[in-house]
């Protein structure tokens, strides 16, 4: 298996589609399905039919981002195609919306689409499923849980969310050869042999457990029965700075909240904004009942951890690999600016120099901590190791 | 051990704390009957780490369901569960045959959920967890999994108890509905019977009258017309009060090993030869041989009679009746089934709930009892009378016969 990857930067769509598209697949003897990961800066109606030309009958998916991570390079304005070469490899790809309805049904639908006539592979090859899911309509860890209630745990997760642009654009995620508002894709990879993964964030925490005594999907209401806000203010109090609402969204940005998990782990959840009443709205459902703790973070700890992450796909996958698909979320990139060249640069050192790496910024990521019992994660990067 | 260390042990032992803080506070949720455990033995495989998480329960008859599971795919949960070999069988052991839980290096953990004289009188419930052994989880886990067991072993009594309290509830409502539909149909049989008694008398001195005035030489040239219509309304009064005395003092049930054959066929040929002028066809379809049935023939016929009568006037002018008598298998209890099908306009929707109460009736000269004596008929051989009717295309009504009431 190779991972064969074409980039374009040229404005018109259907120029770039066809420049990224035809580099790609001139590597490939066997295609067995492309991964398309497009900028805000182009209409992904235009996108997904130039797609649809270049590609013809190679199943194919993708999502729109804020920027494309290939190889070495962050590209914040053009297109990138990835062709998975594998003759030996099963694929099939499902989508199913409306998200915003019932974001688990969609999920376990889109799951379910993915797996028609993809009975479980025997021991000897692998599974791995990719989800991208639409945060801004939907909540992401539900349709993470719908898909799981079909494919199971135990196979490899990864993908991760789409939002809007800084300047309003709408994201999309393509398949079908179709660009969709309100869906959520799913992609069914079936190897010859073991699928990496890997993920770590490398946030800690700080300050004392807090309770949530009231939350609904997204919206954090309450935490030890005291307005979410509170908690907040008072972890940024402790350390000697200042955080009303406007300052919220620059504080939460490098203090986000993290979900404890009994291996020492931490799932984090990005809140992104506070209301009047002290509520905190985050990208994706915090549970009610849990104990939360407010989380911190460096630039060079979020760097170590991409290495940590790339060299768990690594070590996960256990042989050679011919590729390696990196979902990065864009929060880290807010916070890690042009550091995010050295994010990757840590990467490519653990997969190693001559691997093929293709990802995107997400909103929000999927993966699993340890025993592959996926989960909807921010401000974390999931590396994806794909055999030789 | 120096502050560092000191510090990462601390933080992971909060961090299991909190776990199971969350955990506990989840499982809460569960107690409510009808909160399905599928979100909570999500948090619980997410928290802990699982491969998956799945709550049985062995039925004291040994069937086994799955309570709520994560992190199984749909092709498992589809899988039928094999029984198991003995009642001591490890539940565990049930589920192996699930795709992504067959690998013999999982690391499993079980954990009975019951005591063992709850689990002898409703059968047994068990959490069990399956963890990847290249990410075997530590053993300090073990001790704060194991008091999540005991507020599941509480959740789970609180559970049962909260269902047979609604059982309870349910049974409560319908045992009153019962008693109030007793008490009220016995108040009108009371007060049927007495109308009928009181007009029975007076109409056996009115039959009387009209013989004697038939057999007198006063024979009027005009007056034989009207004596005949007498006798014809004082015979439909006969008929109704008839009707009412069947239903209010239907009599004891007597169920002899009779011919259900002779009996349907007897009470269609009733029913043709009382509609002789009707153009309605009545076929009649007996899929022989039939179940032997013990019945009681009067009321069996009475009922028949009944059924095909309305059939017959609800059928339009040149429409058809059928009458079909066959094996009834389509319940756990066999017996026989005697269908009465007609192609009249059906029966509104408005009206289906109540054709089986006494006195209802869409017709100008029915008493409204003729359905609710078929209903009595039906419920004293332990059967049941149902209905089935599309508007405009025809209504069919089946009682339904078990051969060995309970």
């Amino acid at each position: 298996m190779r991972l064969n990857i074409g980039t374009s930067t040229l404005a018109d769509p259907d120029a770039a589609i066809a420049a990224a598209a035809r580099s790609a697949l001139a590597a490939s003897k066997s295609p067995a399905l492309a991964l398309l990961f497009s900028t805000f800066e182009y209409a992904p109606s235009a996108v997904s039919a130039a797609a649809t030309r270049e590609l013809g009958q190679l199943p194919w998916a993708g999502v729109v981002t804020p920027a494309i991570l290939a190889g070495p390079h962050v590209i914040p304005r053009g297109v990138a195609v990835g062709v998975i070469d594998c003759e030996r490899m099963r694929v099939r790809v499902g989508a199913s919306g409306p998200g915003s309805e019932d974001a688990r049904d969609a999920g376990r639908r889109a799951a379910r689409s993915a797996l028609t006539d993809m009975p479980l592979p025997p021991a000897d090859r692998s599974r791995a499923m990719l989800l991208f899911s639409d945060t801004e309509s939907c909540d992401a860890a539900e349709a993470v849980h719908g898909a799981l209630s079909v494919a199971g745990a135990g196979i490899a997760w990864s993908g991760g969310g789409t939002g809007a642009s800084s300047a309003g654009a709408r994201s999309a995620r393509f398949a079908h050869g179709q660009a969709f508002d309100d869906h959520v894709v799913a992609v069914t990879l079936d190897c010859h042999a073991r699928v990496g993964v890997g993920i770590k964030h490398g946030w800690q925490p700080t300050g004392p457990p807090a309770m949530v005594t009231r939350a609904s999907g997204c919206v954090l209401e309450r935490l030890e029965h005291r307005p979410a806000f509170e908690i907040y203010r008072a972890a940024a109090e402790e350390r000697g700075q200042r955080v009303g609402p406007h300052e919220f969204a620059s504080f939460a940005t490098g203090h986000p909240l993290g979900i404890p998990q009994a291996d020492g782990e931490y799932l984090i959840r990005d809140p992104l904004s506070v209301d009047d009443a002290g509520a905190l709205r985050f990208m994706a459902s915090v549970p009610d009942g849990a104990l939360v703790r407010v989380m911190e973070g460096t630039p060079a700890m979020l760097v170590e951890a991409a290495h940590v992450a790339a060299s768990m796909a690594r070590a996960d996958a256990g042989a050679p690999l011919g590729g390696a698909l990196v979902f990065d979320c864009v929060s880290r990139y807010m916070m890690l600016g042009d550091r995010l060249t050295e994010e990757l640069g840590a990467c490519r050192d653990a997969l190693g120099a001559d691997v093929p790496v293709l990802g995107c910024l997400t909103f929000g990521e999927v993966g699993a901590f340890g025993a592959r019992m996926p989960q909807f994660h921010n401000k974390t990067m999931v590396v994806l190791a794909l055999p030789a | 051990m120096d502050s560092t260390e000191h510090l990462r042990t601390t933080e992971e032992r909060l961090g299991r704390l909190s776990v199971l803080q969350e955990l506990t506070v989840t499982a809460l949720d569960l107690f409510d009957p009808d909160s399905p455990a599928d979100p909570f033995l999500e948090r619980v495989a997410e928290r802990l780490g699982c491969l998956a998480a799945v709550w049985v329960a062995i039925d004291p008859d040994r069937s086994v369901t799955l309570v709520g599971a994560a992190g199984l795919s749909e092709a498992s949960r589809a899988l039928a569960i094999a029984q198991p070999d003995a009642p001591d069988a490890d539940p565990a052991a049930l589920v192996l045959s699930y795709p992504e839980l067959a690998r013999s290096d999982l690391l499993r953990w079980s954990f009975p959920l019951q005591t063992t004289a709850a689990s002898a009188k409703h059968g047994r419930h068990a959490l069990l967890l399956w963890f990847d052994p290249a990410l075997k989880p530590r053993d300090e886990y073990l001790p704060a999994v194991e008091r999540l067991v005991g507020v599941l072993v509480t959740v789970l009594m609180h559970r049962r108890l909260a269902q047979d309290l609604r059982n309870s509830y349910a049974e409560l409502a319908r045992t009153q509905l019962a008693l109030i539909e007793r008490e009220r149909l016995a108040a009108i049989g009371e007060l049927a019977a007495t109308v009928a008694h009181e007009v029975r008398n007076p109409l056996a001195v009115i039959f009387n009258c009209i013989g004697s005035l038939q057999k007198s030489d006063a024979k009027a040239d005009n007056a034989q017309p009207l004596l005949a219509i007498l006798a014809e309304e004082a015979n439909r009064l006969n008929q109704i009060v008839s009707e009412l005395l069947d239903f209010a003092r239907p009599g004891e049930v007597l169920l002899l090993d009779e011919s259900l054959e002779e009996i349907v066929t007897a009470a269609v040929e009733a029913v043709k030869s009382a509609q002789a002028t009707t153009s309605v066809t009545i076929e009649l379809e007996i899929a022989l041989p039939l179940r032997p049935q013990m019945l009681d023939a009067r009321l069996v016929r009475r009922a028949v009679i009944n059924l095909v009568t309305n059939a017959v006037q609800a059928a339009p002018s040149s429409g058809h009746v059928t009458v079909r008598v066959l094996d009834d298998v389509t319940r756990d209890q066999p017996g026989v089934r005697i269908e009465v099908t007609d192609d009249g306009p059906g029966i509104a929707a408005s009206n289906l709930a109540r054709i089986f109460e006494p006195f209802f009736t869409t017709k100008a000269s029915g008493t409204g009892l003729g359905l609710a004596i078929v209903k009595h008929v039906a419920e004293a051989h332990h059967g049941d009378l149902t209905v089935h009717s599309d508007e405009h295309r025809g209504t069919t009504f089946v009682i339904r016969l078990p051969s060995a009431a309970p």
